[in-house]
């Protein structure tokens, strides 16, 4: 489901939060995080870049229009893992902008967290 | 619209321009055994530099997010953003406690710019 006002188009809105957010060409995707929290740090990006691929088709981009991203780990030692699903899926001819930084993350088995910003 | 990526490297290019809008990734400093405060002023000069490589400059940043190894050192990481900042043209900013890449990381800044 996705509504429109003006020129701001917001992908499935719930009470708290939409999915993407597009407006002038920029599509802003929402801190994406993994459907199965039992599994390790790898499992979980692959998880999060599959939804962050969904998510930008739905948008009608993808994963080679990515300007920016921000990574949110819960643990700094477990930064090779992501970072190896990571390069496995980046578009190697079209990376973005990343930081990625360790922090508390919305429960306690929540790995890893990613939020992008992408062209249309 | 085209979109043009400087110094891309297998994980990350270090700044991404789209349209109006410049999109640096998180820089840290070379000198890590500095304290924060110096941490802070090269990774200032940096984004100086990597904003130039885009078209833009720091009177033109529209939102900064700083992440320090320990929010004691946040007064060190302001005295060198203040001396910085363009006082006429202060982006929106937002500055938390995280652990960063390595133990000696005590700041990391990530900012988006305009061009125009």
């Amino acid at each position: 489901m996705s509504t429109s006002t003006g020129a701001i188009v917001r992908h499935n809105p719930d009470l708290k939060l939409s999915d993407a957010v597009e407006c002038n060409g920029t599509v802003y995707l929402a801190g994406q995080v993994a459907e199965n929290l039992s599994a390790g740090m790898k499992a979980q990006t692959e998880d999060v870049l599959r939804q962050i691929d969904a998510l930008l088709a739905k948008c009608g981009t993808n994963k080679s229009r990515i300007l920016s991203a921000t990574c949110y780990i819960a643990d700094m030692s477990l930064k090779p893992q992501m970072d190896e699903a990571w390069l496995a899926w980046v578009d190697r001819s079209n990376p973005p902008a990343r930081a990625t930084v360790e922090a508390r993350l919305g429960t306690h088995d929540t790995l890893v967290e990613i939020m992008c910003v992408a062209a249309k | 619209m085209p979109i043009k990526r400087h110094q891309p490297g297998p994980v990350l290019a270090r700044c991404v321009e789209y349209g109006n809008l410049v999109f640096v990734a998180g820089t840290t400093a070379d000198n890590k055994s500095a304290p924060c405060k110096a941490q802070t002023e090269e990774i200032l000069r940096k984004i100086d530099a990597h904003l130039a490589a885009a078209g833009s400059d720091k009177t033109k940043i529209l939102s900064a997010n700083v992440w320090l190894a320990d929010i004691g050192e946040k007064e060190q990481m302001d005295a060198a953003w203040k001396a910085w900042v363009d006082p006429d043209n202060k982006p929106a900013r937002a500055c938390v406690e995280a652990r960063l890449g390595s133990p000696d990381t005590r700041v990391e800044i990530m900012v988006t710019a305009a061009r125009a």
